[in-house]
């Protein structure tokens, strides 16, 4: 059963509009792949369009006077939310009244989508404006100031529009902001001059999964899947870098150490309430997840605090490290954990979750491949003999399963036994 | 009710940019003009385009001119405050010192900055400081001029600086380079 199917019987009058309603939302049918081609299109659209604004403003037309420029941004931006906010709305043509799967009140204009592309370069046109001002006046000011002024200006946007497209733009505008401060030196999250703010910006990752988790039961539980693959994309993309051989000598620079701890926190914090809201994991398979991110980041703690390191004497600050394990635990630790999302992708038929960890363990793969565990011998050795127990170990899960298959199929016949 | 939310969100975001807009222009229209000499470097801001970084002969302060007198281990981004005159053909320069705000002789102003990295620098004995003065946007490829250069600022009572315009030998930049691209 497709979602164009229950269209069509909508559309010839065999069900109603509540009906169809109700059998996509029981259902969870999506819409097909036209519509979602539509709405690619449409935000790369509105990025296209941001981005070629802000250039444009970046190419400073001293010919026109400021007045005008700033008059032209303004209008530019209030422009479109407002044509954004006329075809959610139902400008012209409206659809059907449509609900979300939390039963929340949808936008009923026919041209939803497009709509949220335009409110998306309203949002971007925010920041070009305060580029735009900032480049009038030749102000000179710290450099993620701006970006936390922009994702203040924004902040209340996803919740008001019921968007997902600015709820992303968000949180990317807040990981911008953190990475920019990070390497402020007037900052107090000031990590610049260190590889170790790679952890942070992991951890970071963590935290939006957690939030993903917790968002799942409540008004906005639409959110929740964007939130979580963002944060869990974010977590593995800069963990990756711990597993590269010569790509992680860092520096012990003048750093904030309690960052790590309190983002630490922050994420169990919100991870382990969240926990609950992963329905469709059995309560091992739960614990079993939530241990392995809590696992990373008990790594990530070690590598952090520089546990790893083999040839640091001690002494001032800023030597640098040459030495280290923690590429070597970080490529075994990458591994584990890769094949666990995949287990837990498949609990939870997520494409999403077996797909980033499939795209990882290869890439853990190719880094180990290059940067050896020590001799081609030795490192050729263990790849052989963990291939050989992976699949040994296959064969053994798919042996069990089957069994399990069949004792849960021989207990209803046993049951209606007298 | 989501109407009238949004629509006092955007008020908000709008109400920021003028409000800065009106900072600024009241700053620049009440201000005390003065001219600094100044050399350039010309690198490109992705959301802002190309700029000229701007190094001024008052952005490094002899310590002696500091009052009460300053180590060269001065904090990073301690705030500093100068007292400019003019002393040559109109140019203003630095007669006074310190990082505490102090009374001013009539002919001078006072201009805020920060201690910036790095702080001190050997050669001259001095403290590098920065007004906020050190960017000027400019058209896309002008950055860079060939001439003297002079920066016209306009010093409000608060003593934070705005940079108004840059000559080129003279002229303003933005008609100096179009004769130049011409």
């Amino acid at each position: 059963m497709k979602h164009a199917d229950i269209q069509k019987l909508h559309d010839t009058g065999f069900i109603t509009g509540e009906q169809r309603q109700k059998i996509i939302e029981h259902f969870q049918l999506k819409e097909d792949g036209g519509g979602k081609f539509l709405v690619i299109i449409s935000f790369i659209g509105a990025v296209l369009i941001a981005a070629g604004i802000v250039l444009l403003i970046a190419a400073h037309w001293n010919e026109i006077p400021r007045g005008v420029k700033i008059a032209s941004g303004l209008l530019l931006m209030l422009g479109f939310h407002a044509g954004g906010w006329w075809l959610r709305e139902g400008g012209g043509d409206a659809s059907s009244p449509a609900s979300s799967a939390t039963g929340a009140s949808q936008p009923q204009g026919k041209y939803r989508k497009t709509g949220e592309a335009l409110h998306l370069i309203g949002s971007c046109l925010f920041l070009a404006n305060i580029a735009l001002i900032g480049q009038i006046y030749n102000i000179v000011s710290r450099p993620p100031n701006a970006f936390l002024l922009w994702w203040i200006g924004i902040a209340a946007l996803p919740w008001l529009l019921r968007s997902k497209a600015q709820h992303v733009l968000l949180l990317m505008a807040f990981g911008i902001w953190f990475g920019l401060e990070v390497n402020e030196r007037t900052g107090w999250i000031y990590c610049g001059n260190d590889e170790r703010q790679l952890l942070l910006y992991s951890l970071l990752g963590l935290i939006y999964l957690g939030a993903g988790w917790m968002l799942r039961r409540g008004a906005f539980a639409d959110f929740a899947p964007p939130t979580e693959k963002l944060g869990l994309l974010a977590f593995l993309l800069f963990f990756f870098p711990l597993t590269l051989k010569d790509g992680f000598d860092w520096r012990s620079g003048d750093i904030n150490n309690w960052i790590f701890p309190t983002l630490g926190l922050l994420a169990i914090i919100l991870l382990a309430p969240g926990l609950k809201n992963l329905r469709s994991l059995t309560t091992q398979w739960r614990w079993t997840w939530f241990a392995a991110l809590f696992g990373m980041m008990i790594f990530m703690a070690t590598a952090w605090f520089g546990l790893w390191r083999t040839d640091f004497g001690g002494g001032p600050r800023y030597l640098y490290w040459g030495g280290s394990w923690t590429y070597l635990v970080a490529t075994l630790a990458l591994f584990v954990f890769c094949l666990l999302q995949i287990q837990v992708g498949l609990q939870k038929r997520s494409p999403f979750l077996v797909n980033l960890g499939v795209v990882f363990v290869a890439l853990d793969i190719i880094v180990a491949y290059f940067s050896l565990f020590g001799s081609m011998a030795r490192t050729g050795l263990m790849f052989l003999i963990s291939g050989i127990f992976l699949i040994v170990f296959g064969v053994y899960l798919e042996k069990k399963r089957r069994k399990l298959m069949k004792q849960i199929k021989a207990q209803p016949a046993k049951g209606n036994q007298p | 009710m989501k109407l009238k939310l949004l629509i006092l969100v955007l008020a908000l975001q709008s109400a920021w940019l003028l409000g800065t807009v009106a900072v600024q222009e009241r700053a620049l229209a009440t201000g005390r003009v003065i001219l600094l000499e100044t050399a350039r470097v010309d690198p490109r801001d992705l959301l802002r385009g190309d700029y000229l970084i701007l190094n001024y002969k008052i952005s490094d302060v002899p310590t002696n001119l500091f009052s009460p007198p300053v180590k060269k281990d001065l904090p990073y981004d301690t705030t500093i405050y100068v007292a400019l005159a003019s002393v040559t053909n109109g140019f203003y320069a630095v007669v006074k010192a310190g990082t505490n705000q102090f009374t001013l002789a009539a002919d001078e102003v006072l201009l805020k900055g920060r201690s910036a990295w790095p702080r001190w620098n050997a050669a001259t004995n001095s403290i590098h400081v920065e007004y906020g003065l050190e960017r000027f946007y400019v058209a896309e490829g002008t950055g860079n001029p060939t001439g003297k250069l002079t920066a016209q600022v306009v010093v409000p009572a608060s003593g934070r600086g705005r940079l108004k315009e840059v000559f080129v030998d003279g002229k303003p930049y933005a008609e100096m380079m179009k004769d130049a691209v011409r």
